[in-house]
Formats: structure tokens, C-alpha cells, sequence
């Protein structure tokens, strides 16, 4: 569930303002630039936000110190604090066998939720992004929470804007994916306009396939 | 798992706030600007002073806007993109007007023409063009009829059409035509001499048209609805900047007579004086200009918000203040040329007085000339009736000039009385507008508040831009430490992808050399090449894992260089015995003691070492069947004793020869003995008449015989079930089957040379080895830092030496384990050795404690 939590707004200034001058560029409106862009940026950050290894999660599972089983701690034999030959007897070993193999299920069905933020972000906007199979189907036992991650589109005056709300930064990399997102596609308009690219129709096209401007 | 805080992200908007203040102010300016502007010109040179002062005033615009274009001069060019809109707007909407086409297309029109490259400034003449000449065509006579007609398209057609619609039907029309001087001479006959140009775009206009429009994208249809909205703005704007010269212009109408008396009363005025005064009074804005500066500084370090504040609040207090001066100025200046006036036709004055008199004067010199006029008339009377009358006119005629002549030296120095009273009513007029000025009341009282809300901001953004300052400096010192790190880290890296370079170039050319070595058949030589290929490798390694040591355990070169060296003599040491599975032969020495050790072994732990051992020594292929004959080993060895009292044997070999039915050289004797022949066959014979005797019966329950018949059988190789049953339980084991495997096992391994291989698994020795690095990377995690010295000592004494003991070891056993296999399994045991079963014990017993050294050498106690 979503907590009560502080905003964080991101710095989009630069971001803007390059948005606005493809518009005047490219003629078109700056509601269709904010849009496809937002798509970009949104497949970016899927890109950019980290998912859990399943090799890492094994391991730390499996390499837990002590597990509770039916109220009762136990210590794992081999484990540092075990005295060697420590072992544990036949039904207690295969009830934290399975209990092992649940938590491991448990958490590569879980794998790859920061990612699916975004996605739920595009699917609040009505955008469509693409995404790997696991992220999609990704989920916790309780569902994915998918009022965590939300898009409006705004009209403030004469402004429109795209106003994005994730909660789910568990990891830093979810704040570190959209501003690197951002910050990518300004870089890239800016790119594109140091090698012409809005000089040609075609190459906009290219370049932008969101804008529609084709040839 | 921490939680951390939402992510709001404003695509689009984040700096429409701003922008739109800035819009404001921009249009602020641009009114306070253009309203001095207005006043100055409205008024004109008659108040030259007052226009300094709002030059001054300008100046004083122009600095705001330099404020503003500091903090935002990318939003500028918003403000310039809307006047561009509006200018677009304005013109599509003229030439909609004119060519009936709707904005929206003849934006994309313009685009179509500027794609094609003829300008989009031709498409208001080009249409005006085509419509002229269609409208000429309609008598079907001349160029332009001709021309239609070239191209099959009727007048007709295009009546009432848009212009674009008339284009996309002429533009068939043209292409329809094959001859390309036909088809220019068609579009020039509609389109004038610019036809020619137009032919490009004529010949594909739908796909100009689809192009342009693609790129022109929504703004066209922003231009439809909005177009007339646009021009109408932008005429608005121009008109405000024209009403307000009209506004000036109809003051000065009504106000032009009274202006001109005062104007030219005012000239008499230190005007500049008052200019300067004027001018004082902006410059005295000095809390608002200081404000403009705070803003500046603000918008420098940062403070956006505080640097608007600021700089809207300067804004205000200094319009207000200008407004207040040229207000008071004005009303103080009019109020004094009115009193200057006042004074100058005042009725006492000396002009007005010396008008008077003038008019007196010539009253006075007319009513003296008529009475002399009527004096000489009233002489020329006769009989004296009118002298009386004459005397008394003349009388009243000299008075007059007399009092005519008085006034005309009054008059004589009327002028310098008049100038006198201009001279003191000029001096007054300063005094004056002082005094008046004072007495003016601001036009927006209450400024103090805002001068001290300015004073307040100033010190904050003051304090504030100190505080920037100090800590840029302070970043600015890192930043430049950390770019001196930077370039000692890219120096360094520059230098290891040198030496990489190197190392991966030796590599090639020793590759090369190890090729023609073996091409050439010199195998001493690609012996020593690739000794010296092994080395550089493992220079590189060392190299490389010194910097992963440092970095991962935090130790210094010196130290780091010694675990790499040590790490990768261990690890060739091992990669050295070859195949993660080695075969190795070993020399061993298996006895009675040591089948105990290898019936435990494989029953607890399965060890594959015993295993083999045990396989070998029971010549069986599993575990299972080794072990029970192992067992039987065991149980043969406590009580092989009785079985061969019992046999009379004098060996193991003879005891399995009994159990095997073979006749034993003591059976062959006996025979001999109780028959009395010499050879075996005759005495075989001779048993079969024999009668026995005491002593004969004696000799034979010696050797384990009930009666004649049973050696008999025993000779002809038949063993009755009886007799086995006897050795079977003498051995105490199971049965005959068992025992026979048993003996086979323990005389096979007595004295025989084996070969027995196990498998000494490298694997796991290397990659413990290989993880030593990951392993020690988790000891610096601990918070306490005793802890992790202890474990870095231990780790590096430890490493040290075993690592190396480890190197030295495998060197060891491999050269152990090359050798042959020494024992000789035929033959007797070495003397001082014990019987043949002791030496086997001893051979399981070597092949135990080889294993075990093995395991022990093996690097395994570098790894903790």
C-alpha cells in the first residue's frame, strides 16, 4: 500500500525547455511532444531501473544464518555459527527445504516490480510501452499495487504537462532511472539538432517516431 | 528495506510558472517603456528638461530588461515566439482576406512553397496572380485563356473553387502536358513569369502539399481557428501604442493655447534646472535600482523566487516613484508658469501700467490736436465771438500735450520697469515650484513600506548570495581536487592500457614463436617459449589482482603485490597437475589393519579414495561386493590360525589349495609316506589297496582328514561336502564361495605389484583458491574494525606462508605421484616386515595416509 510519504520533484527545467523549442522546430503541438516523449522516457526508465539477480536472490536465501520453522529457530548447519557436524533432523531439514524454496519463488515472482512502475505509469496514461515478460507479469503475494504508480495529464492555464507519481522507491535506481531518462532525452534532442536532424522530415520521423512526422 | 519518498515528475510544465510571470513583467516593460517613450515624444521639446528625465527613465527601463535577460534570456525567446505567433497569425489572416483561402492552408501552402524553394513570401502574389488571370480567361481570349486551354482545364472548373483546390486542378493540368517548354510556357500564361519557378512544386503538389502539411502538423489548424484572433491581438497592440501618441495628441489639441502661454512663459524657466531635478528623482530610486541588483545577484546564486520577488517589488516602487515625480513635477510646473502670469498682466504691474499710459498718451495728444484744431477755427470767427473760445481750446490743447508729454517720459522708462517685473517674476518662479512641488501631493503614497520590504530582501539575498558564494568556492576547491584525481586516475589508466598493450602485444608475437617453434619442431624451444608465455600470463594476473586487492581488501601495493604473487604461483601450481581429475598411482601398503579402516570408511563416508583402494584389494567391481569380501578379509585374518591347524597348512595358500580341491605338496607327501612309494602317481595307486595303519590314521587327522578315502579325493581334486564344511567354519565365514573370494583377495594383494589410481580431485583446491579473493572482499564488512585487522593479519601471515606451502606441496605430490609404484606383490615380504597379511595392511595403510597427506597438502588450509 502506498504511504504517506514527502514529494520529491524532479528538475524537468532543461527538459522543458528543449521540449519547447522541438515544438516550434517541428511544428508540432507540444501536448503530441510531451506524450511521445513521455513514452521515451518511460521505456527508458524500465530500462534503467535495476531488477533483483535470481542468482543473488538464491543466495541470500539459502545462505540465511537461522530460520523459524513452526515457531522454532533454527540454525542452518554450515552456516558460520554452527559447530561443524551440526545437524538437524530429517523433518525439521525438509520442512526448511520447502520453506527455502517458497521464500525463492516468492521473491523472483517478485523480481522486476520497481521496473513494472513504470509500466504502470504508461497504462495510467494510455501509453504503451514494451518491457520483458518478467516485469510484467512481476507481483507480491498481495498483487502489484499498480495506484503506486500513477500518470495524469494536466491543463494548468495555457501550460499542459504530464504529472507522473511513483511511490515505489524502494531502490534509489527508480529516482536515479527518470532523471537519467530525462536527462537522456534532452541529451538526444539536443544531439539531434547539433546533426540536423529537424532539418528533414524524414529524419524526425526517424528520430521521433511518436511525432508522427513522417515523410 | 528503506522506504523511500514519492517521485512527482512534471513533464512539460516545470517552467511555465516563471514563464509566464515573465511574460508580465516582459509586457510591464514594454508598457512602461513605451508609455515614457509616448510622453516624451507627445510633449516634445518644450519640456526638453522633463524629457531628459525620462531618457533617463529609459535607462532605467533598459537596466530592468539587462536584470531580466541575466536571469532569463531563454525565456525571452518565448515572449519572441508569441510575437511571432501573433505576427503569423496577422499575416495568414491579411491573406486570407485577400485570397479567400482559409489560414490553416495557406500555412502549409507557405511551407510548400518554402520546401520547394521559392519562398513562402510568393504566395499571396502567386494566388492573386492565378485568380487575375482566371478572371481574364473567362472571355476566352488572350495569354492566359490559351494557357488554361493548353492544359485542358476550363474556367469553368475553377469558378468558385479555393485558391488550394484551383492549384491541386491547374497542377493535372500542367502534368497532363508532355512538353516541358509547353508546360512552362502554360504556367508562366497563369502565373505570370513566376510560373517557371513554380513548376516544381506545380508538377507535385499533392506530395509538397502532404509534406508540408505533415510538418507543419496542429499549427495549421491553430491558425484556422485562430488566425483573425491573432491579427485582431496584434493590430491591438499596435493601436494601444498609437492611442496613446493620440491620447497626447488630443491633450495638446484642447490645451495647445493655454500650452503655447505657458510654454512660453516657461522658456523663461531654468528648465534644465528642473530636468535635473527630474533626473535626481530617478536616480533617487536608488532603493529600487539597489533592488534591481539584489535580483541579480539572486538569479546568480540560485534564488529564483527571492530574485522575482525582489525585482517585481523594485519594479513597482520605481514606476511609482517615477510616476510621483513627473506627477508633482508637472502639476508644480504648470501651478508656477500660472502664478508667473499672474504676475506679468497683473493690473498693478508695470506692463499692464504702461498701457495704460501709453493709451492715455495718445488720448492726451488726439484731445490736443483737436482742440487746436478747434481753436484756430473758433479765432477765424468775426467780431471776436470766438476768441474767448479759441484761448480757452488752446489753453485745454496745451494741457494735454503737456500731460501727453509727462506720460511720454513716464513711458520712456516703462521698459525697464516692465523688465524689472519679468526679472523678479522669473527669479520667483524657481522659489515657486519649489514651493508648489512641495506642496503636491504623490500619486501612490505608502512607499516606504515597500522601500523597507525591499531594504529587508536585499540583506536576505545579501546573506544568502554570501553563503552561495562561500560554499561555490568551497565546491569549487573539491571539484578541483577531485579533477586533479581524475587526471591522476586517467594518467594511471593510460599508462596500464600502455602496459596492457604491450603485455597483449609480447603475448602475440610469443604465440607467434611458440607456432614456428612447433612448426620447426623444436620441442626444447616451445618448452622454454611457453614457459615464458606462462610467466608473462601470470605477470599480468599479478598485476591485475594487485589492483583488485587493493581496492577490495584496502591493503597497500606492497602488500597486495605479495597475496597477487602468492595467489598465482598457488593457482598455476595447481592448474599444473593437469585435468581438474587427476590419476595418480599410488604406492601403498594394505594390511590387516588397514581393511578395518577401509570397511569404515566406505560405510561412513563413501570416501571414492577407500573405495578404490578397497575395489582393488577384492579385485571386485562394486562397493557392495567389496565390502562383504573385505569383511570376510577381516573375519579370514582373526581366524586363519585355526584353519590352517586344522588343515595342517602351512600358509594361506595351502588353506585355499584345500578349499580349491588341489593336492598340497604336504597332501603329496603323506600319500607317499603311508604308501611307501616315491612318486605321487604310484602312491595315488596304492592308496586305493592301502589298509590302514595307527600311524597312518594319525598323519591323516593331522591334516584335517576323517579317513584314507577323504585324501584320496583330495588327491584326485574332489573336496567332499563334509571336509568344506570343516574349512568353512574353521575360517569362519559364511561359505566355501566367500571364503575362496577372500583368500583370492588376500594372496592377490601379498607381495603382487598393484596399481591402484585414485582420483585426486583439483577442482575444489582451485577454486577455493579462486575464491580467495571473494572470500577475504566479506571480512571488511564488519563494522568493528578489530575484528577485521585480526582477520587481514591472520589472512595475510597465513596466506603467506601456506599459500606457499601449498605451491611447494603440489610440486611435491605431483612428483610423488609420477613415480612408479614400488611394491612387489609376488614374492616374499621384506624380512622384519611381518607375513604377507601384515604387508597388505601395511599397503592400505600407506594408501591411506598418502590420501590423507594429499588431501592435507592440497591448498585448502590457505583458504581459512
Amino acid at each position: 500500500m502506498p504511504k504517506a510519504s514527502a514529494s520529491f520533484n524532479v528538475v524537468a527545467s532543461d527538459f522543458t525547455r528543449a521540449m519547447r523549442e522541438m515544438s516550434k522546430i517541428t511544428g508540432a503541438s507540444f501536448q503530441d511532444i510531451i506524450r511521445a516523449e513521455t513514452q521515451s522516457i518511460l521505456e527508458a526508465a524500465v530500462k534503467k531501473t535495476q531488477a533483483a539477480q535470481v542468482k543473488l536472490i538464491t543466495a541470500r536465501v539459502q545462505g540465511t544464518v537461522a530460520r523459524t520453522l513452526n515457531g522454532k529457530t533454527y540454525l542452518m548447519p554450515g552456516s558460520a555459527h554452527a559447530s561443524r557436524g551440526w545437524k538437524l533432523p530429517d523433518a525439521i531439514w525438509a520442512g526448511i527445504q520447502k520453506q527455502i524454496k517458497s521464500s525463492i519463488a516468492k521473491r523472483k515472482e517478485a523480481r522486476g516490480l520497481a521496473k513494472k512502475s513504470w509500466l504502470q505509469v504508461a497504462k495510467s496514461l494510455g501509453i504503451s510501452i514494451s518491457a520483458p515478460a518478467y516485469v510484467e507479469k512481476s507481483k507480491t503475494t498481495g498483487g502489484d499495487y499498480p495506484q503506486n504508480a500513477t500518470g495524469t495529464e494536466k491543463t494548468d492555464g495555457s501550460s499542459f504537462f504530464i504529472e507522473i507519481t511513483n511511490s515505489r522507491t524502494y531502490s534509489g535506481s527508480v529516482r536515479d532511472a527518470i532523471r537519467a531518462a530525462m536527462r537522456g532525452r534532452t541529451n538526444f534532442f539536443k544531439k539531434n539538432l547539433r546533426l540536423g536532424v529537424f532539418k528533414k522530415t524524414s529524419d524526425i520521423a526517424a528520430k521521433y517516431p511518436g511525432l508522427k512526422a513522417t515523410a | 528495506m528503506a522506504e523511500g519518498s514519492a517521485i512527482t515528475v512534471k513533464i512539460g510544465a516545470e517552467t511555465d510558472g516563471i514563464e509566464q510571470g515573465l511574460k508580465g513583467i516582459q509586457n510591464s516593460l514594454k508598457n512602461l517603456e513605451s508609455n515614457t517613450q509616448a510622453s516624451a515624444e507627445g510633449f516634445g521639446n518644450s519640456f526638453t528638461g522633463m524629457a531628459g528625465a525620462v531618457a533617463v527613465g529609459q535607462l532605467a527601463v533598459k537596466a530592468f530588461s539587462a536584470a531580466v535577460d541575466v536571469a532569463f534570456s531563454a525565456a525571452r525567446n518565448v515572449v519572441q515566439g508569441f510575437g511571432d505567433a501573433l505576427d503569423l497569425g496577422g499575416r495568414l489572416s491579411d491573406l486570407s482576406a485577400s485570397t479567400g483561402e482559409t489560414a490553416g492552408k495557406l500555412l502549409v501552402l507557405e511551407r510548400a512553397f518554402d520546401n520547394s524553394g521559392i519562398g513562402a513570401e510568393k504566395v499571396g502574389s502567386s494566388i492573386a496572380k492565378m485568380q487575375k488571370n482566371i478572371e481574364d480567361a473567362r472571355d476566352g481570349s488572350g495569354t492566359a485563356a490559351n494557357a488554361f486551354a493548353a492544359m485542358g482545364v476550363s474556367v469553368d472548373e475553377l469558378e468558385g473553387k479555393l485558391p488550394t483546390e484551383q492549384l491541386k486542378i491547374l497542377s493535372s493540368g500542367i502534368n497532363s502536358i508532355d512538353d516541358p517548354t509547353q508546360r512552362a510556357a502554360a504556367a508562366m500564361g497563369v502565373f505570370g513569369k513566376s510560373g517557371a519557378e513554380l513548376l516544381p512544386l506545380l508538377t507535385n503538389l499533392e506530395g509538397e502539399l502532404g509534406e508540408a502539411r505533415d510538418t507543419v502538423g496542429s499549427m495549421a489548424e491553430i491558425m484556422d481557428r485562430r488566425n483573425a484572433t491573432f491579427d485582431a491581438v496584434g493590430d491591438r497592440f499596435k493601436t494601444i501604442g498609437e492611442k496613446v501618441r493620440d491620447f497626447a495628441a488630443g491633450i495638446l489639441d484642447k490645451a495647445l493655447p493655454a500650452i503655447d502661454a505657458i510654454t512660453s512663459a516657461l522658456s523663461r524657466i531654468d528648465a534644465a534646472k528642473i530636468g535635473q531635478n527630474l533626473a535626481d528623482a530617478f536616480l533617487g530610486g536608488e532603493k529600487a535600482m539597489g533592488g534591481f541588483q539584489a535580483a541579480v545577484d539572486a538569479f546568480q546564486t540560485g534564488q529564483i523566487s527571492a530574485g522575482l520577488q525582489v525585482f517585481w517589488d523594485s519594479t513597482k516602487l520605481q514606476a511609482a516613484q517615477t510616476a510621483n515625480e513627473i506627477y508633482k513635477r508637472l502639476i508644480a510646473a504648470f501651478q508656477s508658469a500660472g502664478q508667473f502670469l499672474g504676475e506679468i498682466f497683473s493690473p498693478s504691474g508695470a506692463l499692464i501700467g504702461t498701457a495704460i499710459s501709453a493709451f492715455e498718451m495718445f488720448g492726451k495728444r488726439v484731445a490736443s490736436s483737436i482742440q487746436r484744431d478747434l481753436a484756430t477755427t473758433f479765432e477765424a470767427l468775426p467780431y471776436g465771438l470766438g476768441e474767448s473760445m479759441a484761448l480757452a481750446l488752446n489753453d485745454m490743447a496745451n494741457q494735454s500735450n503737456t500731460a501727453a508729454n509727462k506720460i511720454e517720459d513716464d513711458l520712456k522708462g516703462a521698459s525697464g520697469r516692465i523688465g524689472e517685473q519679468f526679472t523678479q517674476a522669473g527669479a520667483a518662479l524657481p522659489k515657486s515650484f519649489e514651493e508648489n512641488y512641495a506642496k503636491v501631493p504623490p500619486l501612490f503614497a505608502d512607499l516606504e513600506g515597500l522601500q523597507k520590504s525591499i531594504e529587508e530582501q536585499e540583506k536576505a539575498i545579501k546573506k544568502t548570495a554570501e553563503e552561495t558564494n562561500a560554499e561555490r568556492e568551497k565546491t569549487n576547491e573539491t571539484l578541483e581536487k577531485e579533477k586533479e584525481a581524475r587526471a591522476e586516475i586517467a594518467a594511471k589508466a593510460a599508462e596500464d592500457a600502455e602496459k596492457e598493450k604491450a603485455n597483449a602485444v609480447a603475448l602475440v608475437e610469443l604465440e607467434t614463436a611458440i607456432n614456428a617453434a612447433k612448426a620447426s619442431g623444436n620441442e626444447q624451444l616451445v618448452k622454454t617459449l611457453e614457459s615464458e608465455k606462462q610467466q608473462l600470463e601470470g605477470q599480468q594476473e599479478i598485476a591485475k589482482l594487485t589492483e583488485e586487492y587493493k581496492t577490495k581488501l584496502g591493503v597497500n601495493a606492497d602488500e597486495a603485490a605479495r597475496l597477487a604473487t602468492n595467489f598465482v604461483n598457488a593457482k598455476n601450481a595447481a592448474a599444473s597437475i593437469g585435468d581438474t581429475n587427476a590419476v595418480v598411482t599410488i604406492t601403498t601398503t594394505v594390511d590387516d589393519t588397514r581393511w578395518k579402516d577401509l570397511l569404515a570408511e566406505i560405510s561412513a563416508n563413501s570416501n571414492p579414495k577407500a573405495i578404490a583402494v578397497a575395489l582393488e584389494v577384492t579385485g571386485k567391481d562394486n562397493v557392495q561386493d567389496a565390502f562383504a569380501t573385505l569383511q570376510n578379509m577381516e573375519q579370514i585374518n582373526k581366524s586363519h590360525q585355526v584353519a590352517m591347524d586344522v588343515l595342517g597348512a602351512k600358509s594361506l595358500e595351502e588353506v585355499k589349495m584345500n578349499l580349491d580341491a588341489v593336492a598340497t605338496p604336504a597332501q603329496a607327501q603323506l600319500a607317499m609316506q603311508i604308501t611307501g612309494e616315491d612318486d605321487l602317481k604310484s602312491a595315488i595307486g596304492n592308496l586305493d589297496s592301502f589298509k590302514g595303519t595307527k600311524t597312518a590314521k594319525a598323519l591323516l587327522e593331522k591334516q584335517g582328514f576323517e579317513n584314507i578315502d577323504q585324501l584320496k579325493d583330495a588327491l584326485k581334486g574332489i573336496i567332499g561336502e563334509k571336509r568344506t564344511k570343516m574349512i568353512v567354519e574353521s575360517l569362519g565365514v559364511k561359505n566355501a564361495e566367500t571364503a575362496k573370494d577372500a583368500l583370492t583377495a588376500i594372496l592377490n594383494n601379498d607381495g603382487k605389484k598393484a596399481t591402484i589410481t585414485a582420483d585426486a580431485d583439483t577442482t575444489t583446491a582451485e577454486q577455493k583458491i579462486a575464491d580467495l579473493s571473494t572470500k577475504t572482499a566479506t571480512v571488511p564488512l564488519d563494522g568493528d574494525t578489530a575484528p577485521l585487522k585480526t582477520s587481514l593479519d591472520q589472512f595475510t601471515s597465513t596466506a603467506q606462508k601456506l599459500t606457499l606451502d601449498a605451491s611447494d606441496a603440489i610440486k611435491t605430490i605431483r612428483a610423488e605421484l609420477q613415480k612408479p609404484i614400488k611394491l612387489a606383490l609376488s614374492g616374499e615380504p621384506p624380512e622384519g616386515s611381518g607375513n604377507k597379511s601384515s604387508v597388505l595392511s601395511g599397503l592400505v595403510e600407506d594408501i591411506k595416509n598418502l590420501l590423507t597427506e594429499l588431501n592435507q597438502k592440497l591448498p585448502q588450509p590457505a583458504l581459512f
